[in-house]
Formats: C-alpha cells, sequence, structure tokens
C-alpha cells in the first residue's frame, strides 16, 4: 500500500502536468458543451410534443364521420428518455413520426420541414457518448503510451521497486486517476442536467450505470494498448501504433460492421414491396366487398351483411396485413441481432451499439416503436369496425383518450450485453498479461 | 556482503561465464569491462531485470532469485540514467526517495539544508545539470538503511569537484561497514576508489588485483590490454 501511494503520488505530477490539465479541461468544457446541446434538442422535442399533441386535438375534433377518421387516422410522436441528451448525435434515429389509418399504409417518416433541414444529422461524434469514442480514446491511449515512455526514468524507479510491484502501482495509479476524471465529468454532465431541469429517474439511473461500466472498460482496453505501445523501444514507431490503433478501432472495425449489416440487410423486404402486396391484399377484399354487397354507403343503417364484411375482414386480410408486418419486423429484428453479435469483436464497435441502445433511439428502439405502432393499428381497426357498424353514433368519438400517440422510448440494452462485457475483460486481461510482459523485456538494458 | 558465485549469462554469445566474486563489508570492488553490454547485464541481474541465469548471486545471504522485496532493503543500485519525465520535479522525486528508501524526518531535515533542497525543490529534474542530478540522487540514497551498493560509473565525465566529494562518499560507506560494487569501464579512475579491482574479458574474470598495487602499474597497458575493443 506504501508503494502504490508513493508511486501514486509520483503518477498524480506526471498525469496532471501543466499541459495535461489544459488537455483535461478542454476535453471536459467540450463534453459539456456538448451535453448542452443535447439537452436544447431534448427540451425542443418536448417543446414539440406539447404543440403536437393539442395539433392533433384540434385535428381530430374536425372530422365529421368515423370514414374520414379512418382514412385520415392519426399521427404518432416518437420521445425518446431524458438519457438520450448523451447521445443525441451518434445513435441511429433523431427525430420520428408515424401516420395511423385503418388502410393498408404504415408510414414512419422524419420531417425535414424548417429547421429540422438544417439539424445534425444522426450517426456522427458530436454528442457526449461521440466524444467520449473520438476524443477520450484518443486522450487514454496517449496516457497509456507516455506510461512507460521515459526507459530511463522507469528503469531508475524499478532498481527501488521490484518490476511487478511497479507495473501495478504505475497502471493501478493512472487507472484510478483515468476512472476518477470520466466520473467527475459524468457527475457535472448529471449537474448540468438537474440545472436545466431535466430529472433521470431510477430506470434511467441504471442504464447510466450500464453505458459507464462498457465505457470505462472500453476506455481501459485503449488505455493498456497504449501502454503495450509505450514499451516498443522506438517512440516513433509506438506512436505511430497508437494512431493506427485509435483509427483501426474508432472508424475502420465499425465502419466495416456497419457496411455488412447494410449488405446483409439487403435480404428484408423493401418497404414498396410490402406496400404493394399490403395494397394487393386491400384491393382483393374491396373487390369482394364490392361484388357481395356493392359500393358502401356511409349510412347510419348498419346491415348484418356490411357488419360480416367487416368482420371477414378483420378476420382475413388484416390478419394478412398485419403477418406481412410481422414479418418485416422479424427480418429487422434479425439483422439487429446480427449488428449486435457482430458489435462485440471490439470494445469500440461494443461501446457503439450499448450507447445506441441506453440512448433509447437505437435500432430495436424503432422495432418496438413499430411493433406498437402495429397494435394501435390494429385496435384502431377494431375501433373503427366497433363505431361505423357495430353503434349509432351523432359525434365522432376519437380513438385516442390520452397521450396514446406518443411514443416513449425505453432505455434499452443490446443483445449480447453480459457477453461484450465478458470478452471486453477478456481482452483487458490478455492486454495486460501482454503489456506486463513487454513492460519487463523493456526495462532490461 | 556481495557475492557472486558461478555466474553463467547465455545468450547467444555467453557474455558472462563463470563469473565469482565477493564484496565484503567496507570494501569497495571495482569491476571493468570493456563496453556497456556486459556491465548492463550485470545491473538487469542486481535489479532484478534478468533472472535468467545459473549461478548464484547473493546479497547479505540473501538469493537475489529468492525475494526481491527484502534484496531491494538490503540493496542499492545507483545508475547514469538521464531520460526522465519532463514533468517530475525535484520535490517529488526526493519524497519518493524518502518514503521507498525509509529515511526518517530528521534525517531528511539534515539533508535538505545540506543540500539547500528549499532551493532546488521547484525545479525540475531536466532542469537540473547531470552533475547536480547525480549528486542529488547519491546523496539521498546514502542516507537509507541499505549496506550494499551497486554503482555503476557514477562518476564518469563528471567535473573534479564531484570525483572529489564523489570518492569522500565513498570512503563514508566503507566506515559504515558498507560493500560496494563499482561497475566500470574505466582504468585510470578504478584504483581511485577500488580496493581490488577486477579485469572481466568475453565474459570472464581473467584478473583480479588489489587497488595499491593497480596504481603502481602501468594502467595504458591494462587497459589495452584488457577494455580495448578488439
Amino acid at each position: 500500500m506504501k508503494t502504490l501511494y508513493t508511486v501514486f503520488l509520483l503518477e498524480l505530477r506526471r498525469v496532471f502536468s501543466k499541459r495535461n490539465i489544459v488537455i483535461l479541461i478542454l476535453f471536459l468544457m467540450l463534453c459539456l458543451y456538448f451535453v448542452q446541446v443535447g439537452i436544447h434538442h431534448y427540451r425542443t422535442i418536448i417543446d414539440n410534443k406539447e404543440k403536437f399533441l393539442e395539433t392533433e386535438r384540434l385535428k381530430t375534433d374536425l372530422y365529421i364521420n368515423y370514414a374520414l377518421y379512418a382514412v385520415y387516422g392519426f399521427r404518432l410522436q416518437f420521445v425518446p428518455s431524458p438519457l438520450s441528451v448523451l447521445f443525441v448525435n451518434s445513435t441511429v434515429i433523431s427525430e420520428l413520426s408515424s401516420n395511423v389509418d385503418v388502410a393498408s399504409l404504415l408510414n414512419i417518416y422524419k420531417s425535414y420541414k424548417g429547421r429540422i433541414l438544417f439539424a445534425e444529422k444522426s450517426g456522427g461524434f458530436k454528442d457526449f457518448a461521440g466524444i467520449i469514442l473520438l476524443f477520450g480514446t484518443m486522450m487514454v491511449l496517449y496516457l497509456g503510451f507516455e506510461t512507460f515512455l521515459n526507459k530511463d526514468y522507469i528503469r531508475f524507479i524499478s532498481s527501488f521497486i521490484q518490476p511487478k510491484k511497479l507495473f501495478y502501482a504505475i497502471v493501478g495509479s493512472r487507472l484510478l486517476l483515468l476512472v476518477l476524471y470520466f466520473f467527475f465529468m459524468t457527475i457535472v454532465s448529471i449537474i448540468l442536467l438537474g440545472i436545466n431541469g431535466i430529472q433521470l429517474l431510477k430506470n434511467e439511473f441504471n442504464h447510466l450505470y450500464y453505458y459507464l461500466l462498457v465505457m470505462a472498460i472500453m476506455l481501459v482496453f485503449f488505455f493498456i494498448i497504449g501502454l503495450v505501445a509505450g514499451t516498443i523501444k522506438s517512440r516513433f514507431a509506438g506512436f505511430i501504433m497508437v494512431i493506427s490503433v485509435w483509427f483501426i478501432f474508432v472508424f475502420l472495425i465499425p465502419g466495416v460492421i456497419q457496411s455488412l449489416i447494410a449488405t446483409s440487410a439487403e435480404n428484408i423486404t423493401s418497404g414498396y414491396d410490402l406496400e404493394l402486396k399490403k395494397l394487393q391484399a386491400h384491393m382483393g377484399f374491396e373487390n369482394r366487398a364490392m361484388e357481395q354487397e356493392g359500393v358502401l354507403k356511409d349510412s347510419l343503417q348498419n346491415t348484418q351483411s356490411e357488419r360480416d364484411i367487416m368482420e371477414s375482414y378483420w378476420k382475413n386480410e388484416l390478419k394478412k396485413i398485419q403477418s406481412l408486418e410481422k414479418n418485416m419486423e422479424n427480418n429487422m429484428r434479425k439483422n439487429i441481432k446480427n449488428f449486435q453479435r457482430m458489435s462485440l469483436i471490439v470494445p469500440s464497435s461494443f461501446y457503439i451499439s450499448v450507447s445506441n441502445e441506453i440512448s433509447s433511439r437505437g435500432y430495436k428502439n424503432f422495432v418496438d416503436f413499430f411493433s406498437y405502432l402495429q397494435k394501435l393499428k390494429e385496435g384502431f381497426v377494431r375501433f373503427y369496425i366497433d363505431k361505423r357498424f357495430y353503434s349509432n353514433f351523432s359525434k365522432v368519438e376519437l380513438y385516442i383518450k390520452g397521450e396514446e400517440n406518443i411514443y416513449y422510448s425505453k432505455n434499452l440494452l443490446p443483445d449480447y450485453f453480459i457477453w461484450g462485457v465478458c470478452l471486453t475483460l477478456l481482452y483487458i486481461m490478455s492486454l495486460f498479461i501482454f503489456a506486463y510482459y513487454r513492460f519487463k523485456e523493456s526495462l532490461v538494458i | 556482503m556481495i557475492r557472486i558465485d558461478n555466474l553463467f549469462l547465455k545468450k547467444k554469445i555467453p557474455e558472462i561465464s563463470d563469473l565469482s566474486l565477493q564484496v565484503k563489508a567496507g570494501e569497495t570492488f571495482v569491476l571493468l569491462s570493456s563496453g556497456e553490454r556486459v556491465s548492463n547485464h550485470l545491473i538487469n541481474i542486481f535489479t532484478g531485470r534478468e533472472r535468467n541465469f545459473s549461478g548464484t548471486v547473493m546479497v547479505d545471504k540473501e538469493n537475489i532469485l529468492n525475494d526481491l522485496k527484502e534484496l531491494r532493503k538490503k540493496m542499492v543500485y545507483i545508475g547514469k540514467e538521464s531520460d526522465w519525465p519532463p514533468v517530475i520535479r525535484i520535490k517529488d522525486i526526493m519524497g519518493f526517495l524518502r518514503r521507498i528508501t525509509r529515511i526518517s524526518e530528521e534525517e531528511y531535515e539534515e539533508f535538505k539544508i545540506k543540500m539547500n533542497l528549499d532551493q532546488l525543490n521547484r525545479y525540475r529534474i531536466n532542469d537540473l545539470e547531470e552533475v547536480e542530478k547525480r549528486r542529488l540522487l547519491f546523496s539521498i540514497v546514502q542516507l537509507g538503511k541499505s549496506n550494499n551498493f551497486v554503482i555503476h560509473d557514477l562518476a564518469k565525465g563528471m567535473p573534479i569537484d564531484f570525483i572529489l566529494e564523489f570518492k569522500e562518499n565513498i570512503r563514508q560507506l566503507k566506515r559504515k561497514g558498507c560493500s560496494i560494487l563499482y561497475i566500470s569501464d574505466d582504468v585510470f579512475f578504478a584504483p581511485e576508489i577500488g580496493d581490488r579491482i577486477g579485469f572481466l574479458k568475453k565474459g570472464k574474470l581473467l584478473l583480479e588485483l588489489k587497488g595499491v598495487k593497480v596504481k603502481r602499474m602501468d594502467l595504458k597497458e591494462l587497459y589495452f590490454r584488457f577494455l580495448a575493443e578488439e
């Protein structure tokens, strides 16, 4: 313990040199700036949500009968969790809306009208999580790299402390400082959320801890690679290794995974194909109805035969349409699983995959939104049939009573989360042992 | 006491072969070898970095391969390292050495006054001249509890005032009963401090002479016979 404390004091001096303090403060400021950007973005969504609810209420008041209501339907808005302020730019989904009607179409879209046209596009690095991936990894790689860079100094120290103890003491001290710094940064970010009136719930805090765990192990992984690079005899070769590792892990591998997933997604039925099949099912129903009843009149007299036709639609065509949608959903889920499995390969891609889902703006969140829409649509069709064909209405009653047309996206974890953590820990352990042997070799004159 | 028995270090070419020597309490043994390779191997062995050798190396009856922690208490190595992190201040490294070598508060206060540390503390170690750096480091390690010193060519290339001070320090250590193994390639300085001087060539200890005898010999001839690179 005494050795650790003695070495810790030296490392404290080395890590918090004037130059490093400037870098650490700049990094902290940059992260806080992007948290603030995220907060602004989230607040805009919440403000828009109120306006959206009001607009929907007014719009549906104008429907004079259920046929109109059925044709135009209602809109649905996707609202991410407050934790998404940390992931506003680097995730899959930025803003989503949808329209639900009783017809065959189901639209999920992103509007580009007005200021949204100029908003940051998703998939970048301009948020807290992105900055950690882009600059945080670079910073810890360098921190690891310079640990054993001054060989004479390390040799001098090692003549007073046994190599094994020295290695643990130096690496332990730096890891402790690293964890404390990033922990401090997260605390400040949470305080910033509080100041801006955004409170995280228990579930969001739990997911924040998962995120911090994955962030910490990713940073430790990069730090240990830096350690290994620092033990290379030639400083230039070590530096080149650091730059190459950073580029490969932050850009190349995640890019290749994304590209492979895009290729495998080619197998999923296209949106147009699905719409065509659904339209065909619908047309089949309309033709059958025409043959049996002629044109359905929008009168208050509901005949038994009309009801039978609509019930046959409920039992046949709607189920067929739903199975087509379900099939697409399953294919999407399969591809997401594939993406999440491939992302386990390196800690940086695992971090991206975890950030996506924890943010509540990831692939799984989209599919859950899609699934929620299916349920709403089924309910809306039943509501329409019941109201239009089984009751004598005088005024159109709304299907959406409260905020069901607001989809509050949940923070999720990707599949194979535990596997990802274990694999990263395994990488860390292996690299740690390798770094120790490299360190011992580098001590020999 | 430092004792080496039948030390073999088998690399591609045997660089240390059947080396045996003993440095008694209150004695200085200067081990001369040409070039840095052999001396580096010995330093690696004494600092526990190289453990792949045969034979025994004992410090105060403690086998170097057994317990490095105990060894650190009994022996101090001091060399001429020069690549220091630019941010390390004198205060930091002195604090480190004080804690690690278990120097008492009183001794350290005395040392601070003697070396004018309050003035120096604000400087970074890299700001010091090499001679100042060596003086400071050698002075503080002498305060520790170790009775055995392995020194690597600390006086080489240093000005005369440092050499005089260094010789005085060695005399004091000997008076305290310390064993000193001085590893060098400087045949002209060796008789100045060495009670006994050993000449290593091609990994073997070819000649061992008393320091006073070497003083009377032709040092140039000894140099060309044992230390000049072939």
